[in-house]
């Protein structure tokens, strides 16, 4: 393990490697530091741009991208009130009085919890890797029909507001991701006699629509809310070791709770940092203070939100699973790169696996240099023209989306997408489940399908599968669990349980 | 069921409440046409059949509780953590939403892509006055922010017609009066 590791760092230091993982980092921090761009807006955009690349070094891009989007958010969190990405909303809420007061600290406490977060999160990601896509090899269809069925749920069940809307989000999506062939059978189904609907969706275009042209219309919709900045005056954003001592074990948890959020599949960064915000309030001498600058609240939310990150990839470099929905985004990139996602992949590709792992830990070194370094700069990044942006980007999302098969229909799916992305946000349907149930789609259906094959149709084969049927108990739990719990609670507010 | 008409949030899940039956309906009916299957135990059908009926009972869910909430005059609250009090409340602002402006660009966005479409005009015609356009509606065509975008435009709408068409061997659409 550390031979492989020692390996890959010495790999990705090399000048090609190198050169993306500092180029994704500090477009990421652009990006996640710019309110109404986010780290999947990014990644989606760049995908067909690699299509030419080498696929290591398309995906250690991405995945330095995707460091740098999430610590990128805190700077226009702290200083213009604005959360640069959903997981930085935590950060506002103390990051922001805070930077009021003493906006070199503010930034310095937040840049170095990002900094131990992320390499709290890459020693799991070391460690936990080889040994789970190792047990991950005894998996079947059964076993990936239940963990597929699992991560829905769980997606559902801790997306931001509703759990029935999170649940639909997640239906809807396996719904747009069935029309087509179907290769079982070899029949068309749900193309409603449109013939380009024969070939279904493609991912990039989807993914361009939901994370890119949503966004252009929600932002024009925003386009008039500007932030109210803090002034940075003079100073440097470093805090001394033995000031961080006192927040050595709040790091700590944070960091481990944002770890294991984002093993979670299909939970994101922004879950990560309200479970530490909200355990760290808990935890503390005065849970008063938080909401009015608390250096604790800052630290456990900038902690857990990069820390989710390196949680996040665990699943989806050894299971095929995406534990974010960006990390559905990197899957996609897998496929589209013709590299196949699962335990099969530490055994066949183990190189360009531990490459991405220690583009990751160098990324995180990079996203604390750079930010300490060109916090100025990028707080006056934070105030760029979106009048200008957004042209540029649908643009890019125009000729991305054409040259994946020379068709202006995917130009269209682009867009429709967009208007579909909008609406299930504007009627608080998150994303997140949407994008995850689109992608997982094929692979539960193919699962299912296989699973019923070898149990000669029998639905109950899955109570001869020990594992799959831990996973499947799992899901129901998730699924029961609000329900039973506000049934003990007060039967009569039974019906809230799924809100 | 009044409270359902009357709050904006009661509108807008029973908008999306009637979008997702209709869909799920639909697809069920579309699904329920296809041939049963001949090998394998599921079929193209029995999957899209049941996520529909999913759909249509989580779009009923979302109604009756919004009904229920309607009654007891709750409050919806977040399911994990809840914001502070004090000076907390992100991306506040006294600034209104612009709908029209969002529709417009919505209405730009899928006029650039039908002219490609329609090849009235091709990728490199369409898209200058495509970013001029855009760019001016979001900035209410502030000159300042105009000045930025004519340079912009040319560069993309000859940047990307050249890197693809040079480099890439991909042709971007062109206009039916330049197609050989």
């Amino acid at each position: 393990m550390i031979g492989d590791l020692g390996a890959a760092l010495g790999y990705v230091l090399q000048p090609a490697p190198l050169f993306f993982i500092v180029l994704g980092t500090w477009l990421g921090i652009f990006v996640g530091a710019v309110p109404g761009l986010t780290g999947g807006m990014l990644i989606s955009l760049v995908i067909p741009l690699t299509f030419y690349m080498n696929s290591t070094h398309a995906l250690v891009l991405m995945i330095a991208m995707y460091v740098g989007s999430v610590s990128g958010g805190l700077i226009s969190a702290m200083l213009f009130r604005m959360p640069g990405t959903p997981s930085s909303i935590m950060t506002t809420f103390d990051g922001y009085p805070l930077a009021k007061r003493q906006p070199h600290r503010a930034l310095a406490l937040g840049i170095g919890a990002s900094l131990v977060g992320g390499l709290v999160a890459g020693f799991f990601l070391v460690v936990l890797s080889p040994p789970l896509s190792r047990w991950a090899l005894q998996f079947g269809p059964w076993e990936y029909f239940t963990m597929v069925l699992m991560a829905i749920v769980l997606i559902a069940s801790l997306s931001e507001g509703s759990m029935a809307k999170g649940l639909l989000g997640g239906f809807l999506g396996m719904l747009f991701a069935m029309p087509g062939f179907n290769e079982s059978d070899g029949q068309l189904r749900l193309t409603f006699g449109m013939q380009q609907l024969s070939d279904g969706f493609h991912l990039l275009p989807m993914l361009l629509g939901i994370f890119v042209a949503s966004q252009i219309i929600k932002d024009a919709l925003e386009m008039d809310r500007r932030p109210a900045a803090v002034d940075l005056g003079a100073g440097r954003a470093l805090v001394s070791i033995r000031q961080w001592t006192r927040h050595g074990w709040n790091l700590l948890r944070s960091s481990v709770i944002g770890t294991w959020i984002g093993i979670l599949p299909g939970v994101g960064a922004s879950i990560a940092s309200m479970v530490a915000y909200g355990v760290t309030k808990n935890m503390s001498k005065t849970p008063e203070a938080f909401g009015t600058g608390c250096e604790e609240g800052v630290v456990a939310s900038e902690a857990a939100n990069n820390a989710n990150v390196g949680g996040a990839l665990i699943p989806l470099l050894t299971m095929g699973i995406p534990g974010s929905p960006i990390d559905a985004i990197l899957l996609s990139a897998l496929i589209l790169h013709n590299i196949q996602p699962g335990p099969i992949l530490f055994i066949v590709n183990g190189d360009f696996v531990w490459a991405l792992i220690a583009a990751y830990l160098v990324a995180n070194l990079l996203m604390f240099a750079t930010m300490t370094v060109s916090v100025r700069l990028l707080a006056r990044a934070v105030t760029i023209d979106r009048a200008v942006l957004l042209p540029i980007i649908f643009v890019c999302c125009v000729v991305g989306a054409y040259a994946l098969a020379n068709r202006i229909y995917d130009v269209w799916v682009v867009v429709a997408f967009g208007i579909i992305g909008f609406g299930l946000e504007r009627a608080k349907v998150p994303l997140g489940p949407f994008v995850i149930g689109f992608v997982l789609e094929p692979l539960f259906e193919g699962e299912f399908r296989a699973a019923l094959q070898i149990s000669n149709g029998d639905i109950f084969g899955i109570v001869n599968q020990p594992i799959a049927m831990g996973f499947f108990l799992v899901a129901v739990a998730m699924l029961l669990w609000p329900l039973l719990q506000t049934r003990f609670r007060k039967p009569a507010r039974a019906v809230d349980s799924l809100d | 069921m009044h409270h359902l008409v009357s709050d904006p949030d009661g509108r807008v899940d029973l908008a999306l409440a009637v979008v997702v039956w209709v869909v799920a309906a639909a697809v069920y009916l579309a699904a329920a046409q296809l041939p049963p299957p001949l090998f394998d135990p599921v079929g193209s059908a029995a999957i899209p059949k049941l996520v529909a009926v999913v759909l249509a009972f989580l779009a009923t869910l979302i109604v009756v509780q919004r009904v229920m909430r309607g009654r007891r005059g709750r409050r919806e609250t977040p399911a994990l953590a809840s914001a502070p009090a004090g000076d907390a409340d992100p991306v506040a602002t006294d600034a209104p939403l612009r709908p029209g402006i969002a529709a417009i660009c919505v209405v730009i966005l899928a006029g650039y892509t039908a002219v490609m479409t329609f090849r009235i005009l091709g990728f490199r015609e369409a898209t200058v006055p495509f970013v001029i356009l855009l760019g001016g509606v979001l900035s209410r065509f502030r000159r300042s922010t105009l000045l930025i975008l004519v340079p912009i435009a040319l560069a993309l709408s000859i940047g990307f017609s050249w890197l693809f068409s040079e480099v890439l061997y991909i042709d971007l659409p062109v206009t039916r009066w330049l197609a050989p």
